[in-house]
């Protein structure tokens, strides 16, 4: 029951402006992370004869990171849509498992609770653990709309400069160092004090998820460990 | 147009599949229920958040670039920095070795 007002009272809170204040870095490092990764699709999707309407209309509406990426080369490859559908959703399946997992935090009104569900992505559920139902909307918008928009400028920019990039970038890994970062960091503090995860269980969850992404590939392997790990924690955890 | 506009559609479809509609199951979890959803669960995904990221690239080869998460891992373990300072010696220690 506490939790229902918890949410509230936080927001209404004097501590408010410092929890913001710890905010903004957090918020300016991943739009740092996110900007090259969707200016990359941007350009890359621009290349692939997509409109600047149409890079909008995808960022906005089908906002997913990976899947985006994944869907150019399956359109440009002729697709039917059930097989970009399936393709799509096997790659983001994790979000099946998140998404549950902070349901209990989105807001009541459902119009708001279905475009805070549809703008959630992996760094902004990585930023907002521990933070408040207010902090987490402004987390989630603040990325999205930021994907958005240098999903866009990417697409304007390769307009001007279509051979301005190598094939080979890596843009994506400063978005991987800093979903890294704050996925040590959360292993680290909140489920370590709770006695959830020690060094031991963690060295098992990475032996177990590492098999599964070894044998079904990065694509396959979340459902199953994510299942799989969940049901050794719970089991190893039942005692205390 | 129409191809693209198909492709679009696919992903919406996707993320109402995947996201919107695991969001609007939120009643009727008891204790336990609850504690696997908001405890377990968050820790699961991100030990294999941390497996989608390192594992690639270690199957690419053991290239300098793995000093960059092993980089991470100090910085956030052992020295608690904070994400900033992390990512940005993260990443250009990423782009100098690899």
């Amino acid at each position: 029951m506490m939790n229902k007002y918890l949410n509230t009272k936080k927001v209404l809170s004097a501590s408010n402006t410092a929890e913001y204040r710890v905010l903004l870095p957090l918020l300016l490092t991943a739009i740092f992370a996110i900007a090259p990764v969707s200016m990359l699709f941007g350009f890359t999707a621009y290349k692939a004869d997509w409109s600047i309407v149409e890079i909008f209309l995808v960022s906005l509406l089908g906002f997913s990171g990976s899947g985006q990426f994944a869907a150019l080369p399956l359109s440009e490859s002729g697709a039917s849509f059930l097989t970009i559908a399936f393709v799509t959703t096997m790659i983001n399946s994790r979000y099946f498992a998140i998404s549950l997992s902070c349901s209990k935090k989105l807001p009541k009104n459902k119009l708001l609770k279905v475009f805070a569900s549809h703008v959630l992505g992996d760094e902004a559920y990585a930023i907002e653990q521990g933070h408040n139902q207010r902090a987490m909307l402004i987390i989630r918008f603040t990325i999205f709309l930021s994907w958005i928009l240098f999903g866009v400028a990417g697409g304007i920019i390769a307009g001007l400069f279509p051979n301005l990039l190598p094939d080979d970038i890596n843009a994506s890994i400063p978005a991987s160092l800093v979903l890294l970062f704050l996925a040590i960091s959360y292993l680290q503090n909140r489920p370590y004090k709770s006695g959830l995860i020690t060094v031991p269980k963690a060295t098992l969850g990475f032996l177990i998820s590492g098999l599964f992404y070894y044998t079904l590939g990065g694509i396959y392997f979340w459902i199953p460990s994510i299942i799989l790990l969940s049901t050794i924690s719970y089991l190893l955890n039942r005692k205390y | 147009m129409v191809d693209n506009f198909l492709v679009i559609l696919a992903l919406l479809l996707t993320s109402v599949m995947i996201r919107v509609l695991p969001s609007l199951f939120t009643i009727n979890f008891g204790a336990k229920a609850q504690y696997l959803i908001e405890e377990i669960l968050p820790t699961s995904i991100f030990i294999c958040f941390i497996t989608y990221i390192v594992i690639p690239e270690m199957a690419n080869g053991l290239n300098l670039s793995i000093f960059s998460f092993i980089a991470v891992g100090i910085l956030a373990v052992i020295l608690k920095s904070g994400l900033i300072l992390t990512t940005v010696v993260a990443t250009t220690l990423y782009y100098v070795l690899s």
